[in-house]
């Protein structure tokens, strides 16, 4: 009977193991390509004019694991062995320029290199947005209002842009908005005004809206914050908004 | 006795631990190989825009179906047009979009490669089905050319189609003519024009033709293309008449 016993012990061993199998499932190796990723980024100055020393840019590979992450040589180039595919955030950072992101960038590999499309980055702006203000409705369209701001601390010989971004909620944001427009600087005005662009669906008539100002370097670049959806532009210097103010919807008369 | 009834039983138990071992192993084996050959999966994250009638963006975008073709991931779109297909293996798919009162869109030959973050798709548009009351409408016929007349209530845009052929099953999709108005904003009636030159066609006067007008949301200029019929397919086509018969002059 004891080594029906021991027996036993043993039994008790093979379905411990017969476990571990079951832990074997889950720890998935998938059978995958992998391959080399090829990028290019380039830098774009105050003035406007491509900065010579590209070197430096870090490039992060947001869902690989253990993370990658790649810097660029004097050319702006960057390489990346062995990159498996998959489906990857890129983060592009370099110091005094404003953050790039490239949100669901599918990765195929294979023997042959992918080049990824050119990455440029942008001066990160530093002009101060002191004072923002929405003025009485334009007397010419009465559906727009106009608004003005104070600014200082303008680069020299350049032009650039403010980005404004409205809401219905005071917790608004270049992440959390309605609707947002680009305004055009330049370093001789110091009190831009402006139009804004009331959509009346978003904004109904007699609502409270809230407006945030953010210098911007260049207008077009973003990337889908896959939450809300939102574009959310990159060009901008997130650390110098301007106050948050607020106004109502005036009444829509036609011309 | 004993030791020799032990021994039966060692050996008999002995049997049995190799046979779980050795399907224990088998287990081991095929569960890891099968492992191995399945495909990549991750998520596709997408946001969908509605437009109604009259051309204006829907606040609440929620309700939208969206569904991978041959697979049984189906979702529904959130109050911001979000919406999200978790699991689903690499491949090429086709994507439905459906909601009640809308164009049904389609995407076609979309690749996902799968992976630890999402793959994000493009906005994608839905339009509403015009529902514009036909007030009268009125085809005259003179030489060489049809007029149509028709008149709607005032609306802030709309987009009217006709579509003329020799069979009595026109529609949008088996035609041998179309022409199309476009409209904004305050006018109460319109009229419009379609024009058949009898020397370009294969018709000959006394000829009898079928015509069909429907309406389509102003806002959709483009729609989708159909590799399989290798068409451009507009989503928001509403019919506004029955068939109407013409004998050509």
């Amino acid at each position: 009977m004891r080594i029906v016993k021991r027996n036993n012990k043993i039994l008790v061993f093979t379905f411990f193991i017969l476990l571990l199998n079951g832990a074997c499932e889950n720890k998935t190796e998938y059978n995958v390509l992998s391959g080399q990723l090829l990028g290019y980024v380039s830098l774009s100055d105050s003035n406007y004019i491509q900065n010579q020393d590209k070197s430096g840019i870090e490039v992060i590979v947001e869902g690989s694991n253990p993370q990658i992450k790649a810097v660029t040589d004097e050319e702006g180039n960057f390489m990346i062995d062995n990159l498996k595919c998959g489906t990857y955030n890129l983060i592009f950072n370099k110091e005094g320029y404003c953050q790039h992101k490239i949100v669901g960038y599918q990765f195929v590999g294979g023997s042959k290199p992918t080049s990824l499309n050119q990455v440029r980055l942008y001066w990160k702006p530093n002009m101060l947005i002191d004072s923002l203000k929405i003025a009485n409705y334009s007397d010419f369209f009465s559906n727009v209002l106009q608004a003005s701001a104070k600014v200082s601390n303008l680069p020299e010989h350049s032009s650039f842009y403010y980005r404004y971004y409205l809401s219905n909620k005071s917790d608004i944001s270049y992440k959390d908005y309605a609707s947002t427009d680009i305004v055009y600087g330049s370093s001789y005005d110091k009190t831009p005004s402006f139009y804004l662009q009331i959509d009346t669906i978003k904004f109904p008539v007699g609502s409270k809206f809230y407006m945030i100002m953010y210098p911007a370097s260049e207008k077009y670049q973003y990337y889908t914050d896959i939450n809300t959806g939102n574009k959310i532009y990159t060009s901008i210097n997130i650390n110098k908004p301007s106050d948050t103010i607020s106004s109502i919807v005036p009444q829509i008369n036609g011309w | 006795m004993a030791g020799k009834l032990n021994d039966k039983l060692k050996y008999a138990t002995m049997k049995v631990i190799k046979l779980i071992l050795l399907t224990n192993i088998l287990i081991f084996l095929s569960g890891c190989n099968k492992e191995e050959n399945t495909f990549l999966k991750g998520n596709i994250v997408g946001f969908v825009r509605l437009v109604d009638q009259h051309g204006n963006e829907v606040i609440d975008k929620s309700g939208v179906n969206i569904t991978i073709e041959g697979l049984d991931n189906s979702v529904t779109s959130e109050a911001n047009g979000r919406f999200e297909l978790s699991g689903v293996p690499a491949g090429t798919y086709n994507l439905t979009f459906e909601k009640t009162g809308y164009g049904t869109h389609k995407k076609f030959s979309y690749q996902f490669i799968g992976g630890n973050m999402p793959a994000v798709l493009p906005e994608t548009e839905l339009y509403e089905l015009p529902d514009i009351e036909i007030l009268s409408l009125e085809v005259t016929n003179n030489k060489n050319s049809i007029t149509v007349s028709v008149t709607i209530p005032a609306t802030i845009e709309f987009s009217v189609q006709s579509f003329i052929n020799d069979s009595s099953t026109v529609s949008n999709l088996n035609y041998d003519f179309a022409s199309n108005i476009h409209g904004n904003c305050c006018i109460p009636v319109t009229q419009f024009n379609q024009n058949i030159t009898l020397d370009e066609t294969a018709y000959n006067p006394g000829k009898k033709v079928y015509m069909a007008v429907y309406f389509i949301n102003p806002k959709e200029d483009y729609g989708y293309y159909d590799p399989e019929s290798e068409e451009t397919v507009i989503t928001s086509y509403k019919k506004a008449s029955s068939v109407i018969e013409l004998i050509l002059e």
